[in-house]
Order: C-alpha cells, then sequence, then structure tokens
C-alpha cells in the first residue's frame, strides 16, 4: 500500500507528483504486480487531494501500462518497474558505489559528484527543461 | 456546466465571464477588495448583478467570510433550522460534521469559539446537500491542522457527491493538488482562468543573458532586467526548451499568482 | 409553514412571551377597573390609562416585533443564513408576517376589551377605541410599518424610531381628521342664540353659522370681543347655528371602516416590504437562472 504526500508549494502538478510516487513504489518495491492501488476516495480522504487529481494520476499511469482498472474492483498494478533483473541491479550498485569512492578519494565533494551525474544524465537524454 | 457567469458586472466586478463544470474544485484567488466577496454573492443569489447573465443549476450553499450565525441558536438549533428550512436534508451528514470537529451541541452559537462556529456554518451548508457550494475565505478561523482536516473533508464531500465547489483564498500555498481550477481576481477583473495543471505546465521562469525577449514562443508575464542576466516568467503556448545559455525552472502556484497579480498591478 | 412556525417561535420566543405578559397584565387591569367602576363614575386616571394602553399596544407591536424583524437580520448579517436555505427570503417573510400577524391580533382582543372606567357595555365615541376590532387594526398596521421600516433602513433602533414615527403620524391623521367623515356628518339647524337639540352622545364634529342664504360664515372678528356673541353675529349676517355630528349608532360602523381602513394601510406596508425584499434579493436556492 502506497500513502501518496503531495507537496502543494511544488511547481510539478499534484497529479504528476502522485504518479511519481507510484513509480518510485514500484522501482523500490513496494508496490508488486497485482496489488491494488487505493481508491480514488480513499487517497482523496487521506492526502487532501483532489479526486480529479487522483484519477489523473491514475490514468496517466493506465497510458504508461503500469496499472490497470478492472472493472468495479479498482486500480491494479499491471507490471513492475525498472527494466534490469534484481542481480543486475545489485552489480550496477556495487559499480557506481566503486566509481563514487574513487570520486571521493580524488577530492570530489557529493555536490560535485552530484552534478557530474547530472551532467552525464542530461548529456545523455533530450530531456532538458526537467 | 454547473455555473454560468457570463459579463457580470456589480459593485468593484467588471465583466466577469466563466464556466464551472459540475464536479469540480475551483479556488478564487486574488488581493483583496479584487472582488471575490462580491462575485460569490452575485452567485449565491444575495446580491443582482447590474449588468451580465448568472446561471447557476441546482441548488445552491454559501458560506459566507464571518460565518454568521444566529447566536441565540445551540448548534443542534441549527441543524433543526437547516431540517425546516431546505427541501432536501442530510441530518446525518451535517451532525457527523459537528461530531468529527467536537462542537459543542448545546452551547450557544454566541458562546463558541470562531473555529467552532464555522464548524456549525460548514455542517448547515452541507447537510442541505448543495449542488453548488461557495465558501469565501472558509479556512481563515481555522488552525493548520484543521484547515488540512477541513480540505481534506471538502474534498471527499465533492468526490461523494459531485457537487461543485468555488472557494475563495489567499492562501496560494494551500492549493496545489486541492483545486483543479483555478480563477484570479485583479481588481475586479478576472485575468486567469484556467486548470491548475495546466497552468502549471504552461508557465516557466526561463533565466540567462540580458535580452528583450524571451527564447521561447509565448506571453510574457514578467520580465526582470540585470545587467547582465534577464530572467522572464513566460506563458509558453506548447513544451518550453531553452536551449544554452538559457536554463529553464519550472514555478510554484504561488510564484505564477504573484507574478500575475504584479503584473496587472 | 411548520418551520417557518418552528422559526418564528425560536427567533422571537422571548419578545412574544414577554409581550403576551405585559398585554395579558395591562388588558387585566383594564377588565377589573371595568367591572369596578360604573358609568358615570369619573375615574380620570384609570380612563387615561386605557387610553395610553390602547393608543400605545399597536406601535410597541410595531416596534419591537416589526422593527427588528428584517433590519436585525441585516445588522447580525443572518440574512445570509436566513435566505441562504430553499425557503426564498419572499416565503421567510409572508410566514413569519402571517404568524406574528396572528398573534398580535390575537393579542388585540383583550387590549379592546375595556375602557377603565365607564363599564364595558357602554357605547361611546370617546372611547372609539376600545374595540378588538378596532385595536387588530392598528396592530396590524403598527407591524406592517415596522416590517417596512426594518427592510428600508437595515439599521434596528432606526427602524423603531421611524416605525414610531409613522405609526404616531398615521394615527395622528386618522384619529384627528379622517376619522369623522367616513359617512357624510348630521346637521342640527338653529337660530343663533337659541339652545339646540342633539341627539343623545353624538360625535360633534364642526360648530358654526350660516348666514341667510345658507352659506358657511366665518366669525365676524368684530364679536369675538364680545362674552356674549350672538346678538354681534346677528347684526353680522348670521341667521342660523349649526352643528355637525356624527350620531352614536354609526359608532359600529366606524369602527369596522377604522379597522379596514388601518387593515388596507397594512396591507399596503406590507406588500412594499415584499417588494423591496424581492427586489435586493432573488431567489438563492432551487433555481436554475438568477437573472440579471
Amino acid at each position: 500500500m502506497v500513502e501518496f504526500r503531495v507537496d502543494r508549494a511544488s511547481g510539478l502538478p499534484a497529479y504528476l507528483q502522485l504518479g511519481r510516487q507510484v513509480r518510485e513504489a514500484l522501482r523500490l518495491g513496494w508496490l508488486q504486480p497485482g496489488d491494488r492501488l487505493p481508491t480514488v476516495r480513499d487517497v482523496v480522504a487521506t492526502s487532501g487531494v483532489n479526486a480529479n487529481t487522483v484519477l489523473k494520476a491514475y490514468r496517466e499511469l493506465e497510458l504508461a501500462g503500469l496499472v490497470e482498472a478492472r472493472q468495479g474492483s479498482g486500480t491494479y498494478v499491471k507490471s513492475s518497474l525498472g527494466s534490469a533483473a534484481p542481480e543486475a541491479l545489485d552489480d550496477l550498485r556495487a559499480k557506481f558505489a566503486a566509481w563514487v569512492r574513487e570520486a571521493r578519494s580524488a577530492g570530489l565533494e557529493d555536490e560535485d559528484i552530484d552534478a557530474l551525474v547530472r551532467a552525464v544524465l542530461s548529456g545523455g537524454s533530450d530531456d532538458g527543461a526537467g | 456546466m454547473t455555473v454560468r457567469v457570463a459579463g457580470v458586472s456589480k459593485r468593484v466586478l467588471r465583466n466577469c465571464t466563466f464556466e464551472l463544470p459540475g464536479g469540480g474544485v475551483t479556488a478564487l484567488v486574488g488581493a483583496n477588495g479584487a472582488g471575490k466577496t462580491t462575485l460569490l454573492n452575485v452567485l449565491a443569489g444575495h446580491l443582482t448583478a447590474d449588468s451580465g447573465h448568472v446561471a447557476v443549476a441546482g441548488r445552491v450553499a454559501f458560506v459566507a467570510q464571518d460565518k454568521p450565525m444566529y447566536k441565540g441558536f445551540t448548534p443542534l438549533d441549527v441543524l433543526r433550522f437547516g431540517g425546516h428550512m431546505n427541501k432536501v436534508w442530510d441530518e446525518y451528514k451535517a451532525h457527523s460534521w459537528l461530531h468529527r470537529y467536537k462542537v459543542p451541541l448545546k452551547r450557544r452559537c454566541g458562546e463558541l469559539s470562531a473555529g467552532q462556529r464555522a464548524h456549525v456554518a460548514f455542517a448547515l451548508a452541507l447537510g442541505s446537500r448543495p449542488d453548488v457550494l461557495l465558501l469565501d475565505e472558509p479556512l481563515s478561523e481555522l488552525d493548520p491542522l484543521a484547515r488540512r482536516r477541513v480540505v481534506r473533508d471538502l474534498l471527499a464531500e465533492v468526490a461523494d457527491t459531485g457537487m461543485t465547489l468555488l472557494y475563495s483564498t489567499h492562501v496560494v500555498a494551500e492549493l496545489g493538488g486541492v483545486a483543479d481550477r483555478l480563477l484570479l481576481l485583479s481588481n475586479g477583473k478576472l485575468i486567469v482562468d484556467g486548470d491548475t495543471d495546466e497552468l502549471l505546465g504552461q508557465h516557466v521562469e526561463i533565466t540567462g543573458p540580458a535580452a528583450d525577449q524571451p527564447p521561447v514562443r509565448g506571453d510574457v508575464v514578467l520580465a526582470r532586467h540585470y545587467d547582465r542576466q534577464s530572467t522572464f516568467l513566460v506563458r509558453c503556448q506548447g513544451e518550453a526548451v531553452a536551449e544554452e545559455p538559457w536554463s529553464a525552472r519550472p514555478v510554484t502556484l504561488e510564484e505564477l499568482v504573484v507574478a500575475h497579480l504584479e503584473a496587472v498591478a | 409553514m411548520r418551520g417557518l412556525l418552528w422559526l418564528t417561535w425560536r427567533q422571537h420566543r422571548w419578545v412574544l412571551c414577554s409581550t403576551a405578559v405585559v398585554v395579558l397584565l395591562a388588558s387585566w387591569l383594564l377588565i377589573e377597573l371595568d367591572l369596578a367602576n360604573t358609568p358615570g363614575d369619573a375615574v380620570p386616571l384609570s380612563g387615561f390609562y386605557a387610553q395610553l394602553v390602547q393608543t400605545a399596544f399597536g406601535g410597541l407591536v410595531g416596534m419591537f416585533w416589526g422593527a427588528p424583524l428584517v433590519a436585525r437580520e441585516f445588522e447580525e448579517r443572518t440574512y445570509l443564513v436566513a435566505w441562504g436555505q430553499d425557503v426564498s427570503p419572499e416565503r421567510w417573510l409572508a410566514g413569519k408576517v402571517a404568524l406574528l400577524g396572528l398573534v398580535a391580533v390575537l393579542l388585540a382582543v383583550p387590549i379592546g376589551l375595556g375602557d377603565g372606567y365607564r363599564g364595558h357595555q357602554d357605547v361611546s365615541w370617546d372611547v372609539f377605541e376600545v374595540s378588538p376590532l378596532v385595536q387588530a387594526g392598528y396592530v396590524l398596521f403598527g407591524l406592517a410599518a415596522g416590517v417596512l421600516m426594518s427592510a428600508l433602513v437595515r439599521h434596528t433602533l432606526t427602524s423603531m424610531g421611524l416605525t414610531l414615527a409613522l405609526y404616531v403620524a398615521v394615527r395622528m391623521v386618522m384619529s384627528l381628521g379622517a376619522r369623522d367623515h367616513y359617512l357624510p356628518t348630521e346637521r342640527v339647524l338653529s337660530e343663533v342664540g337659541e339652545a339646540r337639540q342633539l341627539p343623545e352622545g353624538v360625535q360633534i364634529v364642526e360648530t358654526g353659522y350660516l348666514d341667510g342664504d345658507g352659506h358657511v360664515m366665518g366669525m365676524p372678528s368684530e364679536c369675538t370681543a364680545f362674552v356674549n356673541p350672538q346678538n354681534c353675529i346677528r347684526t353680522h349676517g348670521g341667521a342660523h347655528s349649526f352643528v355637525d355630528f356624527q350620531p352614536i349608532d354609526r359608532l359600529p360602523g366606524f369602527q369596522v371602516a377604522e379597522f379596514f381602513a388601518f387593515t388596507a394601510f397594512a396591507a399596503g406596508l406590507f406588500f412594499l416590504a415584499f417588494l423591496r425584499l424581492r427586489r435586493g434579493w432573488r431567489p438563492s436556492r432551487s433555481h436554475r437562472r438568477i437573472a440579471a
């Protein structure tokens, strides 16, 4: 079960925030295929977001193929996120940790590492506006 | 459309036009004296517009900012009043609202705290199961915790009953995820009317070297120029892609509202 | 209507109860005095008391029931509550006016029963206002004046003051000017200086002199100096003296006329109050459109 939190002062539309939180939960394994997402009414009552916002978020997730709405019973997780298998993920994580150690020993602060990662990420994709 | 306002002028209001579909939550934002209260009073039927046309489908309930209530009535009397004076009355709903917020039922309203009186007003309004609920600064008497609970409960009411909620507020920082529609009034004129998500998607702050124009297409809401730097808050048509040396940053609802108000000031 | 009955009682129960207590005590005293005194006993103080009660009643109801009715809703801003429900402002007002009016008329009955000093069977023009019917007319008028003022000025104290002024003004105009002329007066002629024969108990409306042609003549200014001006008037052409009066058997009819006159005023004022409410506040609920 996920509990949604909306940062009202954020520039990110609330429905995108909800979608992002579901994706995160999928990535981290908190949500598994077959799990049911909370009903719209529940999200409204617990998180204080507009029903339309929740519907929009669920629709967006549905379009992305992550969840499916089953008639009359709710919205269910269809597939998990993360293209890599768990073993591959562990391997990558170990490699990245080694790289971070190397960077630190080379005198980089966390902020520098962060900037470097971002630069590499943005160089690798076309997505300029965050 | 549940609410239709066409070319309405009254007091400070000038030629206001907008429509609200049923079931949504709309925030009415503007500086003091912008005409929010006048607009709500016209919609509630307590004021008659000087010109223009107002149509509201269904039954309206209106809670004024000062939450007026008969001082000698107890909350129980208010519920009886609601039951007697309305064709539709949901005693359970009204009662459970008072119960949830621990309003003493047998104390005269004149002796209740401002927050408790606000809850009595909400209970009366919700008990009549309106199709359109108009709230003028509904949260102004409430503490931060109660504000969140009331917002949550009101949104749940909207989700359960499909009523249309239009409320005025100063606190733009609390709008995100709550209002799906934003009406921004300035000096009686409606300067922004749109879906909050779309508005957030359209508006972007672009910073870069000093320039007269931003590098993207759209309406410049606000521009600030410094010696070597210019900052534009732009309402874009379509995707805003800023290329080097420009950088784009999404704006919050509050920044968006403030920018529009500053722009017309 | 049951809802409005409840609301009217709930909102006005104190003023209703206290008025009822005062009215019942006042009229109990009236009737007690009436029974204790026989016709002919001159007890001016109790008569004065009766006059006071019967003059004040309608005005007080107007001031304390009518004048705050709408004005207080504005002062406390509760009109937003009262007229924000399914019951329209017009119906709200109609219900309250009907119920308060009914109670006021019921209270007018004991007020109109005794005159305090002549015995209540007595019939006399002097006790014209000693009549439940007449008192009912007055109280309806007072209430209507209060309701209209309260719809116009929206301020309770001002509304009370204006109500009193309007009530007193209309009562004075009617009782001093209009009431004597509900029917044409009857006239008795006599020779100037001769004693005249008038029927028992009449209300004298006017006296004066006629010249030889039968025209009303004023008192010649030269004659005013005389203690006994008859000779002077005769020499100035006065042929007859006349008395215009209303006979006593017209009293009940005139009381009915007074009732209808004041009830008609009340209806007119209530109507204006309704217009005022309707113009300012269109029905706020259960409508599909509020045209502008």
